[in-house]
């Protein structure tokens, strides 16, 4: 097995006053990275504010090729609010033993607004906005050619104070056809993943096939 | 393209109990240009909490980079119980494009007492203790030079029956 960081992005992507469906993070995976039984693994670590005098929401969007694996809109967030949200993006597309068949899951977690001392996010609770693990639509795309993995922000209103940042992401590939002894055991592993617990306003599975 | 590193594995338990005073959960000193401008470090942390004790004791978390305290709040009171329950935190910490600005955000779970046939954590209840993701406040940390990066938990209250223990923690180099 091997593991590799394909891709990391440490410069803010701000989307603010606007609308339109904008890609939050963007990545041409390339050609037979996935092969038949290879896995990306992608951490995103956002914060969003609204201090516009609406209520907003946000649709997120995962997509791999042309193929939309995932597609939800957020609760409504209360206007004025001058603190930002803590949001974590835990990702992985997967080859369904196939070259031409993919999948993917992982969850979203949306915290609440300040909460703590330093920082965002309320150790104090388990009530946050959204707290849900994800499966996607499968895909059928054909991963021996290039295909540009996308995750993407929709705003429900344009407004000058409604932002929506990545702050840092991160790709990585586990290829399990080579053969190179790891200390697995001893291996690490990003947030979320099998095994997290949740609890929240939005605690529901989604499968959207 | 690379793959990530490993920087640092703690098997040995590191048991914070009795005590109210701020106590290192992880402690590890991250070596000079480490992170630079577009490397980072992933933590994983794994381990269980106890309040066998009268009242609703609560930890209140932190993170540092250096002399930046990136994270801290106050956990949830935890009612009292014999069983331990389990917490899990986990953290990217980036260099935001430059090496003297840092940026950190994961997750903390911390979920309830017992609740499984084997093992701990209730796949019955979606209601824990804490869910939180979070995002630190930055920190203006020069990268150039090995500064620790640190955990520490604080109890509310001392008692030999409130404790918290760090099982295991892997530290990772992840490249640009």
């Amino acid at each position: 097995m091997t593991e590799s960081v394909l891709n990391v992005q440490v410069t803010e992507n701000d989307i603010v006053n606007t609308n339109a469906e904008t890609d939050l993070l963007s990545y041409s995976v390339p050609a037979n990275t996935l092969g038949t039984t290879g896995v990306l693994r992608i951490n995103i670590i956002c914060d969003y504010l609204n201090t516009d005098a609406s209520t907003s929401t946000v649709t997120l969007k995962v997509k791999y090729g042309a193929t939309t694996l995932y597609d939800d809109a957020t609760i409504a967030f209360p206007a004025l609010t001058t603190t930002r949200y803590p949001i974590v993006i835990s990702l992985t597309l997967f080859a369904k033993n196939a070259t031409n068949s993919q999948g993917c899951g992982g969850n979203i977690l949306i915290g609440t607004t300040g909460g703590a001392t330093t920082g965002i996010g309320s150790a104090g609770t388990d009530e946050i906005n959204a707290l849900t693990p994800l499966v996607g639509a499968n895909a059928s795309e054909d991963s021996t050619a290039a295909k540009t993995f996308v995750v993407t922000v929709t705003h429900s209103v344009a407004g000058l104070t409604t932002s929506f940042r990545r702050l840092y992401s991160v790709i990585e590939s586990v290829d399990l056809t080579v053969s190179v002894p790891v200390p697995t055991a001893i291996r690490g592993r990003a947030f979320g993943g099998i095994g997290t617990f949740h609890g929240s306003k939005s605690e529901y599975p989604i499968f959207n096939t | 393209m690379g793959a990530p590193d490993i920087l640092n594995v703690q098997v040995t338990e590191t048991d914070v109990v009795n005590t109210t005073t701020e106590t290192n959960l992880l402690l590890y000193t991250v070596p000079a240009n480490t992170l630079g401008t577009n490397k980072a470090i992933r933590v994983l942390i794994r381990g269980d909490y106890l309040n066998n004790s009268a009242g609703a004791p609560s930890v209140r978390w932190r993170i540092y980079y250096g002399a930046t305290e990136m994270y801290n709040d106050l956990g949830a009171g935890a009612a009292v119980d014999v069983s331990r329950r389990v917490f899990t935190v986990d953290f990217i910490l980036w260099p935001r494009n430059a090496t003297n600005s840092q940026g950190v955000g994961g997750t903390i779970f911390l979920g309830q007492a017992g609740g499984a046939t084997t093992g701990i954590g209730n796949v019955a209840d979606d209601e824990v203790l804490t869910a939180c993701p979070i995002v630190g406040a930055n920190a203006s940390e020069d990268s150039t030079l090995a500064k620790d990066l640190k955990v520490t938990v604080a109890h509310t209250v001392a008692n030999a029956d409130v404790s918290i223990r760090k099982t295991y923690s892997v530290i990772e180099s992840l490249p640009p």
